[in-house]
């Protein structure tokens, strides 16, 4: 018959298997092959019974989307948005060249945050065993008011002036002293947030301060007035150092 | 590779949505996906493994393994690929693992479509004899498609069963056009003589 070579493209003639030249000589083919073309019809109606096939498609069960939804971990409906957040950061995590950046930067950012955080720490040892031994000289000294975030640097010498200014406190200063370490600690990454919380303790221990001299209470007022005017001071990095509580 | 997840820019846009929603968490964007593909993902898993049950947990882990990479999936991808993807390694690891733990069973033995006698035997009137012999071939044909090998039973399943085209099975297999051709010719040759076969004995 010498149509081998033809029997494949019989199976594959359906829709768009074979190309134009193909199908061009498959036809001319089939004109004048009387065996071929036979088998070509038989195909035809053996496919009928496969376009029957496809024409009854299998349905699922309802219970298939409730088994799925049973076997999946649900999203905490309690904090959205942090999972918003950590699969946002996550996505990001997981591309590879993000991770090869990362792992490099890691590794250094580490380092350095490690330093400088025991270097924060250490100072805020030594804060806490000298804020048990403050004199009783008052000198009026704003622990310290400064705009804008930090550097790393600028962190350390804040951490620095913070731990003087707190430690330079009256005794009777109890209620700026009831400001918790870690808002100290979180204060030397954002000095706004130091303001906030300096003047917060300053207005609601206002009363408890009564027994403090009138130079030191006027100091008081003084400074309550300057963080209400000022949530961010006048420049960057300015540091108030100054006497007496006048306007 | 030139087959791997094509750029697919007829992607619906509330598709699209629906993904970047699944993939920050979203349970119920997630859930109209699954209400919009499992069928489609069902009938792919039941064409090739010829049991409920298996199509069912077959489904089920694939849209399991969705959920869970859905947030690294970049949505202007052709999502059904993936998934189909995922449904047809898990079908083909299935039968793989099947293999060592029984001997072959007859495909599509139980189900809708079991019955074995001859329907001519039945004092039924002609109509309904006719739709007994077509069940009957249907139900043949999904037996004979058991009877393939994998990956020629997958492709068929794909493109004869499911009416994926070419391009979509080569992408969804990972397979060269060429490969898929092939697979497709053998399958089909085998199906096609055993359905003449069957014509020739019954007429």
């Amino acid at each position: 018959m010498g149509c081998k070579r033809f029997q494949k493209q019989l199976h594959l003639n359906r829709h768009g298997e074979l190309s134009e030249r193909e199908k061009r000589l498959l036809d001319g083919h089939l004109e004048n092959c009387a065996d071929c073309s036979a088998a070509a019809e038989q195909i035809e109606r053996a496919d009928q019974s496969i376009n029957m096939v496809r024409s009854i498609q299998p349905v699922p069960p309802d219970s298939l989307t409730g088994r799925i939804f049973a076997s999946i971990p649900s999203p905490d409906q309690d904090m959205p948005l942090f999972k918003t957040v950590r699969r946002r950061f996550d996505e990001v995590i997981e591309s590879r060249w993000t991770r090869f950046g990362l792992a490099a930067a890691a590794s250094f950012a580490m380092l350095a945050f490690f330093f400088q955080e025991a270097h924060v720490l250490y100072r805020v040892s030594r804060l806490e065993k000298r804020m048990t031994t403050i004199s009783e000289s008052h000198t009026g000294t704003i622990p310290f008011i400064q705009w804008g975030v930090p550097s790393a640097v600028e962190r350390m010498s804040m951490a620095a002036q913070a731990e003087n200014a707190i430690a330079e406190l009256p005794e009777e200063w109890v209620a700026v002293r009831k400001i918790d370490l870690e808002a100290l600690v979180k204060s030397y990454r954002d000095s706004r947030r130091f303001n906030e919380v300096l003047l917060n303790v300053l207005q609601e221990y206002r009363p408890e301060l009564n027994r403090l001299n009138d130079a030191a209470l006027s100091d008081i007022d003084g400074w309550i007035r300057l963080l209400q005017q000022r949530p961010h001071p006048i420049k960057p990095h300015s540091r108030f150092s100054r006497n007496g509580g006048q306007t | 590779m030139p087959n791997d997840f094509k750029k697919d820019e007829s992607v619906p846009l509330a598709e699209r949505e629906l993904l970047l929603r699944s993939g920050r968490g979203d349970a119920e964007a997630f859930r109209l996906i699954v209400l919009k593909h499992q069928a489609f993902a069902y009938a792919i898993a039941m064409r090739f493994l010829g049991n409920a049950a298996d199509a069912e947990d077959a489904v089920q882990e694939a849209f399991i393994r969705v959920w869970k990479h859905i947030r690294t999936f970049n949505a202007d991808r052709s999502f059904t690929t993936w998934l189909y993807r995922i449904v047809a390694n898990l079908c083909l690891d299935h039968i793989r693992s099947a293999k060592h733990r029984r001997t072959p069973v007859s495909m599509h033995a139980a189900g809708p479509h079991s019955r074995t006698d001859n329907p001519s035997s039945h004092p039924f009137d002609g109509e309904t004899e006719k739709k007994l012999e077509e069940r009957e071939t249907v139900r043949m044909i999904l037996q004979w498609t058991g009877h393939l090998p994998a990956k020629q039973r997958m492709v068929f399943v794909l493109r004869d069963l499911q009416d994926l085209s070419v391009e979509e099975v080569s992408g969804i297999l990972k397979m060269g056009r060429a490969s898929v051709k092939s697979n497709l010719f053998h399958a089909r040759k085998f199906i096609r003589e055993k359905i003449t076969a069957l014509e020739k004995e019954g007429g």
